[in-house]
């Protein structure tokens, strides 16, 4: 065990910490090309040091990428168990409307009863018009799944900056579930794609792809 | 930056580890690490050991997956206090292990030429005696500068430093002040400062100002 160090040498530490901060706050003050001299000065291959930390960062872009692909999928997942909102939750026709149906119905009846009964009388009743409860076209549970892999891996393709891919499968996803590519988590990659690859097709395509 | 290394904090939820990944991407990485790289070679004056430790200071970072750019220090400056508290731990145990080395030199068994001659001795003394005096004089001169500047969380952790509470943690100050921890990291740079106008001017001109001011 060392021994416990005295005021003095305590104090000694704290000054040498004191000149440390003052060294790094110069450090951190310095321009890239100060940087780069002093690197150099040192002995460093100053391109060898960059590459170093270039490729820290590109580590960390591809950690991102994967976990924001990972993230869609989970979403995605948790989306397609989800009951979709704008689906009827049962294909019975709700008490509700026999109710109104039958009214209405025992309404016209009470009309024609009434015209024959009276011609020339007051005008016929207009029937209520209903809201539609006709469901859109579903697709088939097939295409379903078909669509949820095509999603998948255009989530995967636009994690992998290859945008033009990614695109293609949510287009063909929305072939196949047309409802699905409603989704927020669509929406956002289906932007994304398409503003990745305006930006590649003009004058500053060559900017860095991630921000 | 793998799922393996995410074994080494369990608490830390995937989504937590995103936006901190994604927060430090926006930040100028490639400036911080050559900073640290830079630092580290001032301490270590090692090409490889630089690198090496730079890289490694990036690493506890990520792993921390706690620091806020809002709060905390800039990244170069604080890859920069990873590095030194690394160096500072290693530094401990050659510590260690040159007290045991010590003790085997003072055996009755140790050569005779590795005992020092009197007049050394009394240089040492001497060198040693002021080496404690200026050291006293600079103590003495950063508490009057904290007090005269009304700081009283930097005079109570210097007096807490002294006493052996560690000096560059703040929350191990603050437990032992009973004090809010955010006392201690806002007092850092009202010390700094006093720090640096210490160490940049030389005793007789600290005294002169003092005199005139």
């Amino acid at each position: 065990m060392p021994s416990k160090p005295t005021p003095g040498e305590i104090w000694k530490q704290i000054v040498e910490d004191a000149r440390d901060d003052e060294e790094i706050e110069q450090l951190a003050a310095m321009s890239g090309e100060e940087l780069d001299k002093e690197l150099a000065d040192a002995g460093f291959d100053v391109d060898e040091v960059r590459a170093d930390a270039m490729a820290v960062r590109e580590k960390l872009e591809r950690s991102v990428a994967e976990r924001r692909a990972k993230e869609m999928e989970a979403q995605a997942r948790v989306r397609s168990l989800r009951p979709q909102p704008n689906r009827p939750q049962s294909r019975r026709v709700p008490g509700m409307v026999w109710f109104v149906a039958a009214t209405v119905g025992a309404a016209a009846a009470g009309g024609l009863v009434y015209a024959l009964t009276h011609p020339g009388g007051a005008e016929r009743p207009t029937p209520p018009v209903l809201p539609s409860t006709a469901p859109s076209p579903e697709p088939a549970p097939a295409d379903l799944v078909a669509a949820s892999d095509l999603r998948r891996r255009a989530f995967g393709d636009c994690a992998s900056q290859r945008w033009t891919e990614c695109l293609a499968g949510l287009d063909g996803a929305r072939k196949l579930d047309p409802a699905g590519d409603r989704s927020a988590e669509v929406q956002m990659t289906r932007q994304q794609a398409e503003h990745q690859l305006a930006v590649e097709a003009g004058p500053e395509g060559d900017k860095p792809r991630l921000k | 930056m793998s799922e393996k290394d995410d074994s080494i904090s369990h608490e830390i939820s995937a989504a937590e580890r995103l936006r901190f990944e994604e927060m430090l991407l926006k930040q100028d990485t490639a400036t911080a690490l050559r900073v640290a790289v830079g630092y580290a070679f001032k301490r270590t004056k090692s090409h490889v050991m630089a690198r090496h430790l730079a890289n490694d200071a990036f690493t506890i970072v990520w792993e921390r997956c706690s620091w806020d750019p809002e709060k905390g220090p800039a990244l170069p400056v604080l890859l920069c206090g990873i590095i030194r508290s690394e160096l500072s731990h290693e530094n401990k145990s050659d510590e260690t292990r040159e007290d045991v080395e010590q003790k085997s030199l003072a055996d009755p068994g140790a050569s005779p030429d590795l005992i020092p001659t009197p007049e050394v001795l009394a240089l040492a003394v001497e060198e040693k005696h002021e080496d404690d005096a200026a050291a006293a004089a600079d103590r003495e001169w950063l508490r009057s500068a904290f007090e005269k500047a009304g700081d009283e969380v930097n005079l109570l952790w210097l007096k807490l430093a002294l006493e052996g509470v560690p000096h560059d943690d703040p929350a191990a100050m603050a437990k032992a002040a009973s004090r809010d921890v955010n006392d201690f990291y806002r007092a850092q740079e009202r010390r700094k400062r006093h720090l640096k106008r210490m160490l940049t001017l030389d005793r007789g001109r600290r005294d002169d100002e003092e005199e005139n001011g």
